[in-house]
């Protein structure tokens, strides 16, 4: 049977990627290490210079629940597996977190509970975990880089791969989430990595490749539900390819998907110790008008399928995996307001992500893209192949579904499993035999580098140079894309250094840290803007994303006294002043 | 937050907004269009200053237990009555605790033995609930202290009895009509913007020891006609009464009574009444309600700081044992599967030598 595989998995002569992997010379070795060092140097700088962004602050006390207590629903709306393994150096530190009831109330996130209860333990101490945390992570970004080099190499030759890896580790966006303990980074490695492993499955058709699929398709599914959209696109890539190319008989193909959809089971399950296997559908209490069948939000709880003959199928996934989906989806129904050009609404954009995509990108990206197409136009570019399309089929389709998804739009970071292929498709521009087009490329490729470099280690901040760079940035895009209040480090340092500048409003997220707790000398100020204007004197320190809210309009407007970076800024508000404000002389 | 105190502090924030407790933000209007005489506003200064002290000291080291008891009809129209205990504890006007427990109940919601205990602290609060009485109490919300202050002083059974509603309301709202300017902070939930108000009198009675205050609220297409008699010494609010109208037709009418024994509880009520009928209004739903508390004891002596401890908020629910034994197990069996798959493949290979 393995034999008749391997027969059937021969292609016919047609223009497709080397079925070769390229070894890499004494030499390339030596650069890609230095490469990845490069990587390693800008993702620990970022660990340790910028504060935790706004969700970090709930994922690493969940981890450590998860390591501790064997208990998964905080943070469920994200799978466990990557806040897990960057909660291992914190315990071994000595961090911990007590023991919270979880309330069997669908819905409730336990994660801000946790987050307070990490926050009042450890205080300032924090900061060093979260740092810690993050260099758990740091192997995630470097896959990146490795995969990128080794698939361009074997797709396009050795120069695509090089602009790959090159445009993935100095990728604004993958630097500012590498250098987190969000999922989206490793969420984008392992998807790519699973579609890789799915291309290598279509091609050799072999019981271990199988295997390798379940297990990636697994640690995808593990990073970010996602990626639930991976077997549907594998099935349908699968139906595909099995039209396109002669492959081995159905019945052997079907029992390699059973040994690989086996595989993936174990491996899913065992990430949450075996907890909520094989729940039947009808027993769970769901909240979003698509489990409950609600025709509005109402809140009230529900399961559609409980009198149903499907409420008795047992689910192939973890409870609280599927309970984290429902609550995402009916964040998702009851929408959210949306920040996109200076534009505030009560739903998203479809475009978005599209948009997001070129805001949050050097400008050299776009010149390699050009180049492709004018290699393409002038024929020199090779034809596209179907297996090739594989690969970047389910980092297409992450970003054709996360943008049919306008109940909300916050994070251009969602769409980072599409960051790979459009870095695989820029790296091609280079697979061409004119010497003049590589040149420009290469050029192109120095210039995103630099680009990238100049902002860290704020590389959350980082907009494009065609809108003006970052300190333009609050024109276009707010949230996780513009400030995520990574600048808290450097407020507390500021605060150290000017014991005299008191007192010290916050303009954060309101009212969602004790920053005393954390040593900073601040008060959350959202309180204190009264009709969009101070209601008391002192050091307004204003966050971009909070600036960009519409009640906060008059610290938009108002210039810096002092600005500490592009998305932290100082207002000084003098006692006649705030009178004058009172008065309404300002 | 949880699901149920969210609906609870929503639901105290409509009534505070039927109510009219709803203030504009601090010294953002303008004084009414009638000029009180000079001992009109002797007197309505003298109320606000014996009022904010009463906010600020008296209520700042206290201890209470309290029954409160809320009749309402529900979707049917039918009568709903719910009793609860309340106990209170504050000190330094810094340290809250407010636990409450469901006594009585013939609705679906709360049931008997139901229990939430809100602890605000200078460092943070922590929000517990457990929705029967053989349930251990369950953390729900824990966060800072300006969260915690806006979960206390948004529930009902503590703005109606020692953070007593009206008092808070006339301060911030009689204030604002005269231009003055007691308070520097306002809670949130109270900050509404944008209602024209117009003080239309302030009557003198008992030679000057109260007075009663009227005027209106115009926010939108609601108007409000209130009045509100005050006792000036003792600086708290003896009645409160009004009507709302929208699109000039009455859709609520509330009125609220208070008594003191100020030998015996000083400025808490003895008794406190509070009814509210919106069966003028034009909602399919027609509504009201009833509440009632009367105080079981109060103590001004300070209190234990154990009693705010944050710490020691639900610990009592019992933490599951090691998962690491389990682990070990599940990685054991994955060790013997990868065995079992690594001898089928040399035997296999064996196989085609």
């Amino acid at each position: 049977m393995l034999q008749s595989s391997k027969c059937a998995a021969v292609e016919p002569n047609e223009a497709r990627p080397n079925s070769q992997r390229i070894r890499g010379s004494a030499r390339e070795r030596l650069l890609i290490l230095l490469l990845l060092t490069l990587q390693t140097a800008a993702l620990t700088w970022i660990d340790w210079q910028t504060a935790p962004g706004w969700d970090e602050w709930g994922h690493l006390p969940s981890g450590l629940f998860h390591l501790q207590y064997g208990q998964y629903k905080p943070y469920c709306v994200n799978p466990p597996l990557v806040r897990t393994v960057a909660a291992l150096p914190v315990l071994a530190a000595g961090g911990s977190i007590r023991w919270v009831e979880q309330p069997n109330s669908p819905g409730w996130r336990s994660e801000w509970v946790l987050r307070s209860i990490f926050l009042h333990a450890y205080g300032e101490r924090c900061f060093e975990f979260f740092s810690l945390a993050r260099m758990a992570l740091i192997p995630v970004s470097l896959l990146g880089t490795y995969l990128l080099w080794s698939i361009g190499r074997r797709f396009y030759g050795r120069a695509s791969g090089w602009v790959a890896a090159i445009l993935w580790c100095f990728s604004p966006t993958a630097l500012a989430f590498g250098g987190t303990i969000a999922p989206d980074v490793s969420a984008a490695v392992f998807g790519f990595l699973a579609a890789y492993r799915f291309y290598i499955w279509l091609r050799m058709g072999t019981w271990s490749s199988a295997i390798w699929l379940g297990v990636a398709t697994a640690i995808a599914l593990l990073s970010k539900s996602t990626w639930l959209i991976l077997p549907p696109v594998f099935a349908m890539l699968w139906l595909c390819d099995r039209i396109m190319h002669r492959r081995p008989p159905w019945a052997a193909d079907a029992r390699q998907w059973l040994v690989g959809f086996a595989i993936a089971w174990l491996v899913i399950h065992v990430a949450y110790d075996f907890r909520g296997t094989l729940r039947p559908l009808g027993s769970f209490s769901f909240r979003s008008q698509l489990f409950t069948g609600n025709d509005s939000p109402s809140g009230a709880t529900g399961n559609r399928f409980a009198d149903a003959w499907t409420g008795r199928i047992p689910m192939p996934l973890p409870a609280d995996y599927i309970q984290g989906i429902d609550i995402q989806r009916t964040e998702f129904e009851a929408g959210h307001q949306s920040y996109l050009f200076g534009t505030w609404r009560d739903r998203g954009w479809w475009y978005y992500y599209v948009t997001g995509v070129f805001l949050k990108e050097p400008v050299a990206l776009w010149g390699l893209i050009a180049l492709f197409v004018v290699g393409a136009i002038l024929r020199k570019q090779r034809r596209v192949s179907w297996r090739e399309v594989v690969v970047y089929a389910p980092g297409l389709a992450v970003l054709a579904f996360v943008s049919s998804q306008t109940g909300f739009n916050h994070h251009v970071r969602y769409v980072l499993p599409f960051f790979p292929c459009l870095y695989l498709i820029a790296a091609r521009s280079v697979a061409v035999i004119d010497k003049w087009i590589k040149v420009a490329a290469f050029l192109f490729c120095g210039w995103y580098a630099v680009s990238s470099a100049s902002i860290l280690p704020r590389s959350y901040a980082f907009f494009t140079e065609a809108v003006g760079g970052a300190n333009q940035g609050w024109r276009y895009l707010s949230d996780s894309n513009l400030d995520w209040g990574q600048d808290l480090l450097t407020l507390r340092d500021w605060a150290n250094a000017n014991p005299d500048k008191r007192p010290i409003w916050l303009l954060y997220s309101p009212e969602m840290l004790n920053f005393r707790l954390l040593g900073i000398d601040a008060t959350n100020g959202q309180p204190r803007v009264v009709g969009g204007r101070p209601a008391a004197a002192g050091w307004w320190a204003v966050f971009a994303t909070p600036m960009t809210a519409p009640e906060n309009k008059w610290f938009l407007d108002r210039p810096a006294t002092i600005r500490l970076s592009p998305t932290l800024k100082l207002i000084y508000v003098s006692p006649d002043e705030l009178e004058a404000i009172r008065n309404g002389d300002n | 937050m949880s699901v149920f105190l969210k609906q609870q502090s929503l639901l105290v924030l409509s009534v505070c907004c039927c109510f009219g407790i709803a203030a504009q933000s601090v010294g953002a209007d303008e004084p009414g269009d009638i000029k009180l005489d000079e001992q009109q506003r002797a007197a309505v200064t003298k109320f606000l200053e014996a009022a904010n002290k009463v906010w600020n000291d008296d209520y700042g080291n206290v201890h209470y237990k309290m029954v409160q008891t809320w009749e309402y009809p529900n979707r049917k129209g039918e009568k709903r009555r719910v009793v609860t205990e309340i106990k209170y504890w504050s000190r330094d006007n810094k340290y809250f605790r407010l636990d409450t427990k469901t006594i009585e109940s013939n609705s679906i919601s709360p049931v008997v033995g139901e229990r939430r205990r809100v602890v605000v602290r200078p460092d943070g609060f922590v929000g517990l609930s457990a929705r029967s009485a053989g349930r251990p109490m369950v953390i729900v919300e824990w966060g800072t202290t300006e969260q915690g202050l806006d979960w206390l002083l948004g529930d009902f059974s503590v703005l109606a009895s020692v953070r007593s509603h009206n008092l808070r309301f006339a301060i911030i709202e009689i204030g604002e009509l005269v231009g003055s300017e007691l308070i520097d902070e306002v809670p949130s939930f109270l900050v509404k913007k944008g209602i024209e108000r117009k003080l239309i009198g302030v009557t003198l009675l008992d030679g000057g020891s109260r007075f009663e205050v009227k005027w209106t609220r115009n926010d939108g297409p609601v108007t409000g006609e209130l009045t509100m008699l005050c006792d000036v010494e003792h600086g708290v609010v003896l009645h409160c009464e009004g009507r709302y109208l929208r699109d000039g037709i009455v859709s609520s009418i509330f009125e609220e009574s208070k008594e003191y024994e100020f030998e015996k509880f000083r400025r808490i009520p003895s008794y406190y009444r509070s009814h509210l009928d919106e069966s003028g209004s034009s909602e399919a739903v027609k509504y009201w309600k009833t509440i009632e508390f009367r105080p079981r004891l109060v103590d001004w002596k300070p209190v234990s700081m154990g009693i705010f401890s944050l710490e020691a908020q639900g610990v009592r629910s019992v933490a599951p044992g090691s998962v690491w034994g389990r682990r070990l197990l599940t990685l054991l069996v994955g060790l013997v599967l990868l065995g079992v798959y690594v001898a089928v493949k040399q035997v296999r290979s064996r196989g085609t030598e």
